[in-house]
């Protein structure tokens, strides 16, 4: 069979007439001995599928040891509980039975691998569509010239090197006696012969299917009623880079990549921590997308756990594009604007929301976790203000909240002064505005959305365009535009300073999801002070707050800890003292409040040195 | 009715957006005609008085524990005469609401929006009544608790900038038109803080009798203190005689602030505070309307009500003919004698469940 000479259908012709050998040391059904009977029943009726089809897997569980020097030999591995795969269990393995063995005549396909090699050919053949599937690998080869074994990957997404010099050379190099080439199954192999560090072994074809369109490569051996996935992906992707949403001048530099596994390494490299949890599922029929969950087991309140959980569990799509459709796929209230999930690039603020009981949510082939529950407050802060000395951090924070006020009300507020309540502002201010706009055809309400929608323009367009073209388009265009549309007399030129800070402001704010909600609230704002002026912006006020009020984010009411009063934080409006933050915030409701200890710089308590001087 | 669970806060914010924005509005004149330079003495005694009827009040609570006001009464008068009962306080919520909303408009029509017709700004306050019902009862406490700091110390910024023009001659003779006069007004005046009741409507939410206690006693003690406080800053502000004649006299107040020629006309920046809290102010009298008559016709959904309330509230409020009517009519009515409903009709309830020793299915349970 090894043989590359042989045509694929004369290899077909061999495999179908091939018989294995008479004693051939299977192994057990993957999770629990049962009765002969019960297995054969179970084998040729498949399981009703369960109504969630998928299960979490603590990934920090503790695996068997597959070391080639462990497992030495076939008895030990026949008693060697089976690290699952990814995927989910659907039951033990159906019984080994030798190929063209005791089998009903008439049966649905099965969803269990079969002993038969034969028959998983045919069967992975048939799921690639291999014949017109060009990308799709089978590689077939004999081991010790007595067994019939193929693997099966994807050409582009696994690491052809890594496959000849883990799985193929190993198998073709090994020495077997008489006795052991008999026994020769997919544990043995992953035990003694493969160098492949991290194997595992199924019983279904549909981990198998879902294995290798992940890159992995499946390993089936004749005789064998399993098959054995090897970590083999060896496709291309972007190495770790600035976060370019969230970039800070002291601090880590490090974002998160597309792929979950360096997103996950990333945070376990900042949460050095044996109760650090991460569980990971598919999400998408038709294309699953791998999705992982971070918690601390001893801080993370279990029912927020289990509300993700549930919900993420509960999505019955195509497939996730991304973390943005895994966002609004679990998120609370879908029709409100505000952002109730927090979207971060920064491994390290999101380490730092573990810490705090939080719960984050990565998505395969996106560079940003999701960070749940979260208030209000978690929109004002940033990663850098913890890197920075409390009073460097807090005028920060405070300017920014200034940016948010100026984001959302300075054009309605100017509308409202200038059409209704001219006695607001000064005479010199009000003169001079009515000579800036002494020949502008336009009221100040669509001179207003004239110029907002300028500025939505260059910033769409300036996100669009490539490189620094993009950045440069937007200063040239505002300035360019600005100064036209002045001198065309089509705006006044206070007009484009009110839109110009509004911007700034609007640019301040450190959530992209958040600001964008702040965008569109502005244009109700504005819509609002056209109406009835500084009354109107009243009433929009009230209705936004308790519109508000009614968010929820996973339980944890949005506008926590303010309203509802949780207890006493340190990390609001103000950034206190890092070493008198001694406690979790209390909306999360974490297992363990505590933080530190109330004196937390043990050194102010002790003495120094001798010789040291004050 | 579900109506979900807020804390002894919230539930405070409650109580003060249904007493302070009265201060804001055309009561202090009134009382000025009343009791001349006395306002503030006044509402300390119908304070004390207010205080007191709660407190006797609350013991309804503990004989009929987790129960409602609505279902208190029909226990003790029974499910029709006890249903008229609170129709009758239902309707005066309604009122009042729709009052304020008149005064409000008439406010705006004056000084804030002189073009636009009563009619549409009536609309507008409509609209934003009914957006704050839709949301619900946990929202609208949550939006009073919000609101709740930035209003009071906006209140307190306006006595303060006020202090040049204050004189403290203006503030004699110090018992107004005399001591008993301002005594039994005091006493009748008592129906500014009747409102504290819709407590007692939405006790179940409050977590027990002493969460209602106390946060009746906090809203009326720190909503007293503040109509106290404006009432005296106003007249120390203008004379009793100049006093009755503003219309609405906090906001004439804030108008006359001024510090150098930059600094002046400060009223429009403090119409946030008087739109906010009196919206506020209708918003609740209009949940309270409504859930009175939810749990008396056992209308679970308190939505389905919104519309019609927000309707029937334009009609009403247009109601009085003009200002001098609304104010010296229909303000000064709700004002004065709005404590037979408020207090009467619960103390009525007290008298007899003590005479005919009625007590709630708990309280056996309970004790």
């Amino acid at each position: 069979m090894g043989n590359s000479d042989n045509s694929l259908f004369s290899k077909l012709l061999s495999l179908i007439s091939y018989h294995p050998p008479n004693k051939n040391n299977f192994v057990l059904p993957e999770n629990e001995p049962s009765s002969g009977k019960k297995k054969l029943n179970r084998r040729w009726h498949p399981q009703k599928p369960k109504k969630l089809n998928r299960q979490w897997h603590p990934q920090n569980s503790k695996k068997e040891p597959e070391g080639k020097n462990i497992l030495p030999s076939a008895a030990t591995s026949q008693s060697r509980q089976y690290q699952q795969p990814q995927q989910s269990q659907e039951g033990p393995c159906p019984p080994n039975t030798p190929a063209g063995g005791n089998r009903a005549p008439i049966a649905p396909p099965s969803t269990d691998i079969s002993p038969a090699i034969t028959d998983n050919f045919q069967r992975i053949y048939a799921e690639f569509d291999i014949s017109i599937n060009s990308d799709i690998i089978i590689q077939q080869f004999k081991i010790n010239n007595q067994v019939d074994a193929f693997l099966v990957f994807i050409g582009n997404m696994a690491d052809r090197k890594y496959i000849q010099s883990a799985i193929l050379r190993p198998i073709r190099t090994a020495r077997f006696t008489k006795q052991s080439a008999r026994t020769i199954t997919v544990d043995n192999l992953a035990a003694d012969i493969l160098t492949a560090h991290s194997t595992s072994a199924t019983c279904k074809y549909s981990h198998v299917i879902n294995a290798v369109l992940t890159g992995k490569t499946a390993l089936f051996v004749d005789g064998s009623n399993s098959a054995l996935l090897i970590e083999t992906q060896g496709y291309a992707k972007r190495e770790i880079e600035k976060p370019s949403t969230e970039a800070t001048l002291r601090g880590s530099f490090e974002g998160f990549t597309e792929t979950v596994s360096t997103n996950v390494t990333q945070i376990r490299r900042l949460v050095k921590n044996k109760q650090l949890i991460h569980e990971t599922m598919t999400i998408g029929r038709t294309s699953p997308t791998a999705v992982s969950i971070l918690y601390l087991k001893n801080i993370a309140n279990p029912a927020v756990v289990r509300e993700v959980k549930r919900r993420l569990q509960s999505i019955k799509t195509d497939a996730l594009g991304g973390n943005g459709f895994t966002e609004q796929l679990i998120e609370d209230h879908p029709m409100m604007l505000f952002p109730q999930i927090l979207t971060t690039e920064r491994p390290d603020r999101t380490a730092f929301n573990i810490l705090e009981g939080k719960v984050a949510i990565l998505t395969e082939g996106s560079p940003f976790a999701l960070i749940v529950p979260v208030s209000f407050v978690s929109m004002f802060q940033t990663a850098e203000e913890y890197q920075l000395r409390w009073p460097y951090a807090t005028p920060l924070r405070l300017i920014r909240l200034i940016a948010y006020l100026l984001a959302t009300f300075l054009p309605a507020f100017y509308l409202g002064a200038t059409n209704y309540h001219q006695e607001l502002l000064p005479t010199d201010l009000i003169i001079a505005i009515g000579r800036d706009r002494e020949g502008v055809p336009f009221p100040t309400l669509v001179e207003i959305i004239l110029l907002e929608v300028s500025w939505e323009l260059i910033r769409e367009a300036g996100i669009r365009v490539p490189g620094v073209i993009g950045s440069t388009l937007g200063i040239i265009g505002a300035l360019i535009l600005g100064q036209a549309a002045v001198a065309a007399k089509i705006v006044s030129p206070i007009m484009v300073i009110i839109v110009a800070v509004t911007g700034l402001g609007n640019f301040a704010i450190p959530n992209y999801n958040f600001a964008f909600a702040l965008r569109l609230l502005r244009f109700f704002f504005l819509i609002m002070a056209s109406i009835a002026g500084f009354f109107g912006i009243s009433i929009g006020m009230l209705i936004v707050m308790a519109g508000t009020a009614r968010i929820k984010s996973f339980g944890i009411p949005f506008m926590a800890p303010l309203w509802p009063k949780a207890a006493s934080d340190r990390d609001l409006l103000v950034r206190g003292l890092l070493w008198k933050q001694e406690k979790r915030p209390d909306y999360v409701n974490p297992l363990q409040r505590q933080r530190q200890p109330k004196i937390s710089r043990g050194w102010v308590k002790g003495s120094p040195p001798k010789g040291y001087k004050e | 009715m579900r109506e979900g669970k807020i804390g002894v806060r919230d539930a405070t914010a409650w109580v003060l957006f249904m007493i302070v924005p009265k201060l804001m509005l055309t009561s202090p004149s009134d009382v000025a005609e009343m009791v001349g330079s006395a306002t503030w003495l006044m509402t300390l005694i119908a304070v004390a008085t207010a205080l007191l009827l709660f407190w006797f009040v609350s013991h309804l609570f503990k004989w009929f524990p987790g129960e409602h006001f609505i279902a208190i009464l029909e226990n003790i008068f029974g499910r029709w005469l006890g249903g008229l009962l609170a129709l009758v306080m239902a309707a005066t919520f309604f009122y009042n609401g729709a009052m304020t909303a008149r005064e409000l408009e008439a406010l705006l029509k004056t000084f804030f929006l002189p073009l636009s017709p009563p009619e549409f700004i009536l609309l507008l306050i409509s609209l934003a009544v009914a957006a704050l019902l839709y949301f619900g009862f946990e929202s609208l406490s949550r939006t009073a608790g919000f609101f709740m700091a930035p209003v009071l110390w906006g209140v307190v910024l306006i006595f303060v900038l006020a202090i040049p023009n204050y004189q403290l001659a203006y503030l004699f003779p110090l018992f107004g038109y005399g001591l008993d006069k301002t005594i039994m007004t005091g006493l009748m005046r008592n129906s500014v803080y009747g409102d504290v009741i819709s407590l007692a409507v939405i006790a179940p939410s409050l977590q027990g009798l002493v969460h209602l206690r106390k946060s009746g006693i906090a809203g009326v003690a720190i909503a007293g203190f503040f109509v106290a406080m404006g009432l005296m800053c106003y007249s120390l502000n203008y004379s009793y005689i100049t006093a009755k004649e503003n219309t609405v006299p906090l906001l004439i107040m804030a108008r006359g602030i001024e510090f150098g020629r930059f600094f002046q006309r400060f009223e429009t920046i403090f119409l946030f505070i008087w739109s906010i809290s009196c919206v506020l102010m209708v918003a609740i009298n209009l949940y309270m309307a409504a859930s009175i008559y939810g749990k008396v016709f056992r209308i679970d959904d308190h939505k389905v009500m919104i519309l019609p309330l927000a309707l029937i509230l334009n009609f009403v409020a247009l109601y009085p003919r003009d200002l001098d009517q609304l104010t010296t009519v229909h303000i000064h009515g709700l004002r004065t004698y709005g404590w037979f409903v408020y207090f009467g009709i619960p103390l009525a309830a007290l008298g007899v469940a003590w005479i005919g020793r009625k007590r709630g299915k708990r309280y056996n349970a309970k004790k």
